[in-house]
């Protein structure tokens, strides 16, 4: 249970103790104090807990702070909210059924189809719209299950399926999106990469393989693989200053592969006369959205990057004020609880 | 259960975040040549395709990767089809597809094929046992001491899935049995799985227990005792390989034991079955078609009048390769039709 207190307090504890050796202070401060206490909790619930864990790591990061006197906190969980937490709370141990849930809700994704069969018509609609296999030869891809014209024509028209490929096309996980951004054309692959990675660390002098310098790719493997914030890269790189590091980045930027993600998609959707709209389906962005959120963390101005630009290929408007909503204020949690607690997931 | 509002107080939402991201990251899936290969042939098990599936969803490279190894296959059936002569298509085929099987092999180890079978063996069973939970012997959720007696030199038999994804089975004798030292033998005895050696134990105070190993997670839940036999190993007959299964023109599936594993060399496949009297009688009006089996191709091999078969059982068919060396049993096909569709 420790490690998992932990991880929970360094993340819910990161914007009043930014400086990692403070939180690990007040971390081990707490935990200490939850086990002096131990007899005095009244189990109510996971929900209950963890408030109960947050309340005493703030009290312990506010003394850290030197706030001595005792400070009303005001942090208990309003009445109505209890639901949610307590039916998200459950999910705590399974980050699989979490994401299972988000995938019936938002792409449409059948909850009585297994796993494998879901995964192979993503393979089949991926061969075919986006690796250029011909429909009547996809079978043959499939890892030996035979299935019929009918059915493989049925998967590729299915609207979750659609949308479980436009998902998965415009998702980037921090290793493939750094990969594409050191070398667009010609994405390095992931073995590669943990050499790239280890020659950038050593500030290894001179050029990289595709011309940049080694500067260059460790500033763009410090942001998008392990996700550093500026002020973070210039500590740890010492002899670089913050306007090198800005064109870096700026020329990153410009190098997002998100866009044309979305182009691709919207090309292969109509040269094959696809009658839905996909690309526009909310709930596809509400799935992004909440994957970049939970999974990686990354802050809503970097969502809004990520997501815009393809979006608006859609014609979907995607704003800072909408993610607000729907992050800030917990919408997406709500409809995620909401749904999980009807659907009985 | 209410859900009063469609937004959450600041608290909440801070609560609720660091909930869900302090949840264990799952691991990317890294998927080996070996397992692609494998995946591309049609011989991987269940794990593995979802492993490999998921690894696929992911990645355009290994999406690449796969489309070239089927391409190994397939160039040589396009080529031979302009060719429009039955015999050079034939040919063509065939070695493209032996050709590709020397990676396939690579790929294949045989302690891998038996530990499959195996896991494939127990899923396949407990599945067919579901409707029948009065012969229910050990589940995964809970840890079922169920004495089944499931022959009579036994009075003990349980099993669990343990947190690193074995398979532990464990039984005891009857007193009367005890025999310190010797060794048992676990197998599955089932009409449509044949049987198949789970795996070898010593007898300790007249406690056994076997390991079936990488078994992973198993909600299936069910296992029919009396599915089992424990033989002391001295006792046992000669060692067996499993079955080849045949399928009929209408659809049957028939068990034929293997007697010695397929084996490649010299330009030609030997394997040895046992086709007894009873099996002969039975089905001496058909004809036993061998085959190739690589993914969507089946390269016929050769093919015997059950009447005719040699009287050992020993198979010989020529193959269009030099390879030397045991063939996995997924990799063989066997059919048996009222007529010869080709005869060598």
């Amino acid at each position: 249970m420790t490690p998992r207190i932990e991880r929970f307090l360094t993340k819910y504890l990161g914007p009043m103790l930014p400086k990692l050796e403070d939180r690990e202070d007040v971390i081990a401060q707490t935990i200490s104090k939850l086990w002096r206490r131990r007899e005095s909790f009244n189990v109510q619930g996971v929900a209950a807990w963890y408030s109960y864990v947050a309340t005493t790591g703030r009290r312990c990061g506010l003394s850290k702070l030197g706030q001595s006197q005792p400070v009303d906190l005001d942090e208990e969980i309003p009445a109505g909210e209890w639901t949610a937490v307590d039916t998200l709370a459950q999910f705590a141990d399974d980050r699989r059924r979490l994401y299972d849930a988000a995938d019936q809700l938002w792409l449409c994704v059948d909850p009585e189809m297994s796993p494998i069969e879901r995964k192979r018509r993503l393979l089949a609609a991926q061969l075919v719209y986006l690796d250029g296999i011909a429909v009547k030869d996809v079978g043959e891809y499939l890892g030996g299950e035979t299935s019929t014209r009918s059915e493989i024509d049925s998967w590729l028209a299915s609207e979750s399926t659609l949308l479980d490929l436009a998902y998965h096309k415009l998702l980037w996980e921090n290793r493939a999106l750094t990969a594409h951004l050191l070398q667009p054309e010609k994405p390095i692959r992931r073995a590669e990469l943990t050499w790239w990675v280890s020659q950038a660390e050593k500030r290894t002098p001179g050029l990289a393989p595709n011309g940049m310098t080694w500067d260059e790719v460790a500033v763009i493997v410090w942001r998008y693989q392990f996700g550093m914030l500026t002020e973070r890269i210039l500590q740890r790189a010492g002899n670089l200053d913050a306007q090198f590091v800005d064109d870096v980045l700026r020329r990153a930027e410009s190098r997002m592969p998100y866009a044309e993600s979305a182009s691709q998609l919207a090309s292969c959707f109509s040269a094959s006369w696809i009658r839905s709209a996909p690309l526009k389906n909310t709930g596809l962005w509400k799935r992004l959205v909440f994957q970049y959120w939970v999974q990686f963390e990354l802050p809503q101005k970097q969502i809004l990057h990520r997501t815009q630009s393809a979006a608006a290929i859609a014609g979907k408007t995607i704003t800072e004020g909408m993610l607000n909503v729907w992050l800030s204020n917990g919408r997406l949690f709500v409809q995620l609880a909401r749904y999980a607690k009807e659907a009985g997931v | 259960m209410n859900f009063e509002e469609n937004e959450l107080s600041g608290h909440t939402v801070d609560l609720i975040d660091a909930l869900l991201t302090s949840m264990h990251t799952e691991p990317m899936v890294e998927v080996s040549e070996d397992e692609l290969v494998r995946f591309a042939f049609g011989w991987a098990n269940d794990e593995e395709i979802e492993g490999v599936l998921t690894a696929l969803n992911q990645s355009p490279e290994l999406r690449q990767q796969l489309i070239q190894v089927r391409g190994s296959l397939n160039t040589a059936h396009a080529r031979s089809e302009q060719v429009n002569g039955f015999l050079e298509h034939a040919v063509n085929v065939a070695v493209a597809a032996f050709s590709s099987l020397e990676k396939g092999l690579a790929a294949w180890k045989a302690d891998f094929e038996s530990e499959l079978v195996v896991r494939h063996s127990l899923k396949a069973l407990a599945d067919r046992s579901r409707t029948s939970p009065s012969r229910l012997a050990f589940s995964r959720s809970q840890t079922c001491l169920a004495e089944l007696e499931f022959n009579e030199a036994t009075s003990k038999f349980s099993a669990e899935v343990t947190k690193d994804g074995c398979l532990e089975i464990w039984g005891e004798l009857h007193p009367d049995h005890w025999a310190d030292g010797k060794e048992v033998r676990l197998e599955i005895v089932d009409e449509v799985l044949g049987s198949i050696p789970v795996g070898s134990a010593p007898l300790i105070d007249g406690k056994w227990k076997v390991v079936v190993r990488e078994f992973g997670p198993w909600d299936a839940g069910v296992l029919p005792a009396n599915k089992f036999r424990l033989q002391f190993v001295d006792e046992l007959p000669k060692p067996e390989f499993g079955d080849l299964v045949a399928r009929t023109e209408d659809g049957t599936l028939v068990l034929i034991p293997l007697l010695t594993p397929p084996i490649m060399g010299s330009g030609l496949l030997r394997l040895q079955i046992q086709c007894d009297e009873a099996f002969r009688t039975r089905y001496g009006r058909l004809v036993l078609h061998l085959s190739f089996n690589a993914g969507p191709l089946t390269i016929p091999l050769r093919a015997w009048e059950v009447a005719d078969l040699p009287s050992d059982g020993q198979l010989i068919a020529p193959i269009p390769s030099s390879l030397e060396g045991p063939l996995p049993k997924a990799a063989l096909a066997l059919s048996m039709r009222r007529i010869a569709l080709y005869q060598t």
